[in-house]
Parts: structure tokens; sequence; C-alpha cells
């Protein structure tokens, strides 16, 4: 063999190699890209692919709420670092599933994560059906009202009663009169996750709790899409009540599932094999009977 | 000045100095503490202070309260003597400064400090170090390790922010300052000290004790706040002299007696030392039944 030919056969290798490398190794999809958003001083939200990532500069670390899926964690990594040289201390958790809590698994040997006592139990129980496997619970819990205080600064995590599931928690950043919903305000129509211990008879309700706390507050950061206002969150809250009241006459007269998601269809966009349909029609036919 | 006489007292100050600052920096080496091993892998470090509970798992060690800053070394030295595993939490049971001293130090060495919020609000208020970072109001668990530890808020009692803890594994309570006994182990009925500037309540003391008796918490031991291993008989023994210390008192002032009245049958019939924490804040306590 001429050296020439085995520098060739060498170089050819080596070339392979690191194409099977950059193959395997990026296998097709990356994750969707995440935005970060400046929301007030201090406080910015990633948005994209998982439920909205609040972040909370202080000078002693980072408080996050919510951790989005296992896939999302150098992109949020990256966006923090963006914005701060401070590590991430704390996550809230506003609840147990994949895109909220699924970076859990890979946050919490540098930072404490904490949580409804109901939102870890849910976890460990695996009740959410479509969850990739590996979702790991907060260490600490809590079962009413929990605080980090953090640099001087402060953010309250409250349970306010079941809705989305049995253990959401709603979080309030005092100093910046803003709230963080979780998944009890997203998008336009709510998912009602009864495996999880939801309703949607005591949804409104925990939205009124929220109202009625004394939390002041004006902006607010809700479990998906962009961040609104207090105002909005008041007509979500009474499009649940619109939606509730909807169903429960459609059920009270007797009327069939097929039938009940079909006026959802119609009336409130839920689509067909939607998570709606799976995890929130048959309760609500149980519940609102 | 001679130059003998210059070396002379040059010398003599410092040594003078030398006896000073021995004296200020090292006034007395803090108590000796001892470990105690109540079951399988819990440990009690009594002495100086309030009783700490060393919960050792193969995650980290879960501490119950950490006595006096002073202490730290030595509670330390005890973990190690037991675990290799660094301490990840402290739950402090109230926020006085027998039980929380350590807070600051434990937190230099990454433990995460966990208190009620009342009790970090009291030492806001009173100016203490140590915060904890992450509060709670009503209940919180810590998971660690496959090993479980509950913190849950009764009422007032000792202060407005006292938790009792729970191992549910081991059945085991913490009390807190909520029961406390003398080392002597006879008079189950030291003084309760009611910390009225923390909060305190003698009317709610025994609502709150009778709220961990009924709550479901299954356990047959009791770390007092201070005092040897005690069963749950123990508890209610206190709760029940509690009762008659302040049901006697009540219907002393109902019939006019006065503070030095109460004060003996306190000493007399109660065992309350003179000028004790307790006695000292009789006179709130009187102001307190009177209502």
């Amino acid at each position: 063999m001429s050296r020439t030919f085995a520098i060739r056969l060498f170089a050819g290798i080596l070339l392979l190699t690191g194409s099977w490398i950059a193959y395997t190794q990026n296998t097709g999809k990356q994750p969707p890209q995440l935005t970060l958003n400046k929301v007030k001083d201090d406080l910015y939200e990633i948005e994209g692919d998982g439920g909205n990532v609040a972040v909370y500069i202080t000078n002693e670390g980072v408080i996050l709420i919510d951790d989005k899926f296992d896939q999302d964690h150098d992109q949020i990594l990256e966006k923090v670092k963006s914005v701060t040289n401070q590590p991430i201390k704390y996550i809230l958790s506003t609840h147990y599933h994949a895109d909220h809590s699924g970076g859990n698994a890979k946050f919490l040997p540098t930072a404490e994560i904490i949580s409804t006592a109901n939102a870890r139990t849910n976890i460990e129980k695996h009740i959410q059906s479509n969850a990739p496997p590996g979702v790991m619970p907060a260490k600490v819990v809590f079962t009413t009202e929990s605080a980090v205080f953090l640099g001087g600064k402060e953010v309250r995590a409250r349970y306010f009663g079941r809705g989305h599931t049995n253990g959401d928690a709603m979080m309030y950043f005092p100093a910046l009169r803003t709230l963080h919903t979780g998944d009890m305000m997203a998008g336009t129509s709510p998912l009602i996750d009864y495996p999880g211990g939801g309703s949607v008879v005591e949804w409104t309700k925990t939205l009124d709790a929220v109202m009625n706390s004394g939390w002041d507050f004006d902006t607010v950061i809700p479990g998906h899409g962009p961040v609104t206002t207090k105002a909005n969150l008041m007509t979500y809250r009474n499009n649940v009540e619109k939606l509730r009241t909807r169903a429960a006459s459609v059920i009270r007269e007797g009327k069939s599932m097929d039938e009940l998601g079909k006026v959802m269809t119609a009336e409130f966009g839920w689509m067909p094999g939607s998570l709606q349909f799976q995890w929130s029609l048959p309760g609500m036919m149980t519940e609102l009977k | 000045m001679s130059r003998t006489l210059f070396v002379r007292l040059s010398a003599g100050i410092l040594a003078l100095t030398g006896v000073w600052i021995a004296h200020t920096q090292n006034p007395q080496a803090p108590p000796q503490l001892s470990l105690e091993k109540i079951k399988d892998d819990l440990y009690v470090i009594v002495g100086d202070g309030g009783n700490v509970a060393v919960y050792p798992t193969n995650e980290g060690t879960i501490l119950i309260d950490d006595k006096f800053e002073r202490d730290y070394g030595d509670i330390m030295a005890k973990v190690k003597s037991v675990t290799s595993q660094p301490v990840k939490y402290v739950l402090n049971t109230h926020q006085h400064g027998d039980h929380t001293g350590g807070n600051e130090k434990m937190r230099g060495s990454s433990a995460e400090i966990i208190s009620h919020s009342n009790a970090r609000a009291n030492m806001v208020e009173q100016k203490m170090p140590g915060l904890a970072r992450v509060t709670f109001n009503d209940q919180t668990e810590v998971f660690l390790g496959g090993k479980e530890v509950r913190a849950r808020y009764f009422g007032r009692g000792h202060t407005n922010g006292d938790v009792a803890i729970y191992f549910p594994a081991l059945r085991v309570l913490h009390t807190g300052d909520l029961f406390t006994i003398g080392m002597s182990k006879a008079p189950v009925t030291i003084a309760p000290f009611i910390d009225y500037n923390g909060k305190g309540s003698a009317m709610e003391w025994t609502k709150t004790l009778d709220g961990i008796l009924n709550s479901g918490w299954d356990f047959d031991v009791v770390i007092p706040g201070h005092g040897p291993i005690s069963k749950r008989e123990d508890l209610v023994k206190y709760r029940q002299n509690f009762e008659s210390m302040r049901n006697r008192v009540t219907s002393m002032l109902h019939d006019g007696k006065g503070k030095d009245d109460v004060t003996r049958t306190l000493m007399s019939d109660f065992g309350w030392a003179d000028g004790g924490n307790g006695m000292r804040q009789l006179d709130a306590m009187i102001a307190e039944l009177k209502r």
C-alpha cells in the first residue's frame, strides 16, 4: 500500500466517522427554538416548546418557574446565561406535566426544585399517559403555600385548589406585581386533566381564589401563550364558566360523549383526538352529570 | 527610659494583650454535645441548645434544628461519626437562636434551610441571622434518598411559628419547644416557655398539641425540644399538665389573686423555677388569661 493511498484511506475513514457522529448525535429533530422576552426589571420569560418559563434574577442566584421538557434544558441554560451570570438556584413547579417539569431531572443536581405535594405524587405514579420516561419529582414539596427568598427578592407559590390538575401552584412576584398561572390559564380553552385530579367545576373557584387572594398583580404570565393582563385572566375565567355551563346543559339533555365532543369542537375549538378529547371529555361526562 | 525597663514594659503589655485576646476569643469552649441513636438511622444530638435530630440517607443528611452557632463544629463532627453524607437540609422547628444559631454556617456548607413563614418573619423582625430561603405556611415535606420528613404548622404555642416534625417510616415526632422536659426526667412539669414576644399563646398551646395528637401521625417516640427522648404518653401528660396549670391560674385570677400568689402556686405545684423562662413571661401570661 503506497503512502499516499494510506493517507487518503485514513482521511476517508475519518470523514465518514465524523459524518456518522454528526448524524447520530443530531437525529433528525432539534428541539424547537426558544425565545426570551423581558417582562419586567429582572424578570424574563422563555417561550416555545413546553410551558412558559419565568426567569427571576437576583444577586444570589436565579429563580425559575418551570423547566419545560428535558430536551429544552440546554437552551434554557443558554437563555438564562444571555441575561445573567448567576446560577439557577431554585425552580418552582406549577404542576406535574412533562412540558413544565420535564427538565427537573437535569436541573436537580444543582438546583432546589419545589412543587406541591400532589404534583410530586402524580409524577411518582406516572399519571400523565403521554409523558416521556424519566420525569423526576421535586425533593421539597408544600401543601398550601411556600415562598423562596433570594438576594433580597421573593417569590410565593400557593395552591388555590383544583383546576387543570389537583396540584397546580400559582406563582407571585410581589415586587413586580406579576403572576405566573401555570396552566390554570393557557391558550384559549382549558385542558382539564381528570386523571391528574383536575376539575372544570373547581377551576373557576380556584381562579376566583387567586383574584381574591390579596395578591396585587397587573401582569400575568400564562402557562402557554404570550404575557398578558389581569383583565384577560378574568376573561379566561369567564370563558371556562361559559364552557362548563354549555357542557353541563348538553350532558343533562342526555347527549353522548361524541355529541359533547362535537359541541366542544364547534363552539370551543377542541380538536378531535386532542388531549382535551382524551383527558377532559370522559371526566366532564361524570363531573357535570 | 532605660532599655531594660522598655523591654520589660513591652513584654508586660504583650503578655496582657495575649491574656485579653485569649479571654475574649475563647471565653469558654462550647459545652460538649453527645449523640444518641434512637432508631435504625435516626440520631439525636443532645446538649447546649435544642435537640438536633440527624437523619442520614444515601443522598445526604437531614437535620432538625442546628443549636447555637458555636455548636456548629461539634454538630458536624457528630454527623460525620455516623455518616459520610453531607448535610443537605436543615428544618427549623422555630426561630429561637438555640435552634437556628447554626443556620448561617450550615448554609455555608450548602445545606438548604427551611422554616415556617412566621418563624422567618420573627427572625427578620428581631434582626436575627440565618434566615431560611425556603418557607412554608401549612405543611412541607422533604424527600431524600427514598426517605421522607414532614413538617407541619399546627398553630400557636411556644411562638407563632412552631412546626412539629414527623418521620413516618420511623414513627418518631420532633416537637420543637412545644414540648420540653427537664434532663432529670423527674418533673414532666418543667415550666413551658410561652414566648409572647414571638407571639406565643398559653390558650392556643394545648389546642396545638391536640392538633398534633389528632393529626393521624402515628408515632411512639417523641424528641422534645430539650430534654431526654420520650414517649407519646409523656407528650399527652405534658399537655394535661399544661391545661391544669392554665386552669389553676385562670381560676386564681378569677378569684382576684395577684401575681405573687400565682408565682407561689406555679413554683409549689407546677415545678416552675424562680426567674426561669416561664416565670419571666408571667405578666404576659396573666394578661392573656385575664382576657
